[in-house]
């Protein structure tokens, strides 16, 4: 349940989570010109439905969906990462990466070791998001 | 056509440990990006809760100063207890976090702009900065074994609380950014429904 139409919910930010790590590590360690989530956890990069229009539904692929399924959809994108940076040595860390845009641009370039930190900073950062919105929940159900 | 944005992780000179300096890089950089989706609020918006009991922005940008400045004199000093007033201007009090049931927020930040939250951040990374160019790679793993004042024991290292200072920043950074958002949306979606 999202707070109001056009806000993310957990749901989405959960598989946003997942979906941005099979990204970035396709991207990244795994040097894959292009991304495709569906074959790693079973969704598309789009079925988070993020981001959502101005007074949106949240998105429709998760609608019903239990804690187990996201719970999923993090583990198989975190295997899929370790298994891509178990062979990573510090020299690869500097390796600069193109990040593909549309019609073949170059969206900008990266290193190996931001697209780490990036990963770290982005889960956390949706954490926090995940953390507020279980906050005003809580309240709007009449709790502290 | 504009060469590519090339936003690479470096490692700034100057620090006795290249992984002290890379934590630091990603410190700032995660600051840079605060300061950017900060920049524009006004008094009220940084006291805006989107119900009682909920942090504002500016608790949440108090916090952050406050949090890093404690985690430094504890985690990296390994002093027995911090005195962040002194330091950055702030104490635990007085940021508020956490916030009692049905709470307005911290009365000691009310009326403050965005130019005082921006001071304690200064300070808290100026402080950071000073400890952490004296840190070797060995710090990094000499574990620090401390009684909170509730008498638990928690046992940690340095190399974790630079860890942890990135993740807990980032992790309040995007409860900001919701909050932004929250108050374009929800306000206005909220007084139509009342």
């Amino acid at each position: 349940m999202a707070p109001a139409p056009g806000l993310n919910t957990i749901g989405m930010l959960l598989a946003h989570i997942a979906i941005a790590e099979v990204y970035w590590t396709q991207v990244g360690p795994l040097g894959m010109a292009t991304f495709e989530s569906e074959s790693v956890i079973g969704i598309g990069g789009d079925d988070d439905g993020m981001p959502l229009a101005a007074g949106g539904s949240p998105a429709a692929p998760l609608m019903g969906r239990e804690l187990a399924y996201f719970d999923d959809l993090l583990a198989r994108a975190r295997a899929h990462t370790k298994h891509a940076l178990a062979g990573l040595t510090d020299a690869d860390l500097e390796r600069e990466i193109s990040r593909p845009g549309p019609g073949g641009t170059v969206k900008g370039v990266v290193n190996l070791r931001w697209i780490l930190y990036h990963m770290v900073e982005h889960e956390a950062g949706h954490y926090g998001q995940i953390n507020l919105l279980r906050h005003q929940h809580r309240i709007s159900a009449g709790g502290g | 056509m504009a060469p590519p944005l090339k936003t690479l992780l470096e490692t700034p000179p100057g620090y006795r440990s290249e992984t002290v300096a890379r934590f630091m890089w990603q410190l700032d950089e995660q600051r840079r990006a605060l300061l950017d989706d900060t920049r524009g609020l006004s008094a009220p918006d940084l006291e805006w809760q989107p119900a009682p009991g909920m942090n504002s922005i500016g608790m949440l940008l108090a916090h952050i100063a406050y949090a890093e400045n404690h985690l430094v004199q504890v985690g990296l000093e390994r002093k027995a207890s911090s005195d962040t007033r002194i330091a950055i201007g702030i104490s635990e009090a007085e940021e508020g976090l956490p916030l009692a049931p049905g709470a307005p927020p911290s009365p000691a930040l009310a009326g403050r702009d965005l130019a005082w939250f921006d001071g304690l951040l200064e300070r808290a990374r100026a402080y950071t900065r000073a400890v952490a160019l004296r840190l070797t790679d060995e710090d990094l793993g000499r574990e620090v074994h401390r009684t909170r004042p509730d008498g638990t024991q928690r046992v940690f290292n340095p190399g974790w609380v630079l860890y942890h200072m990135i993740e807990h920043e980032a992790g309040h950074h995007g409860q900001i950014k919701l909050l932004r958002h929250l108050r374009k949306v929800v306000g206005p979606w909220a007084a139509a429904r009342s």
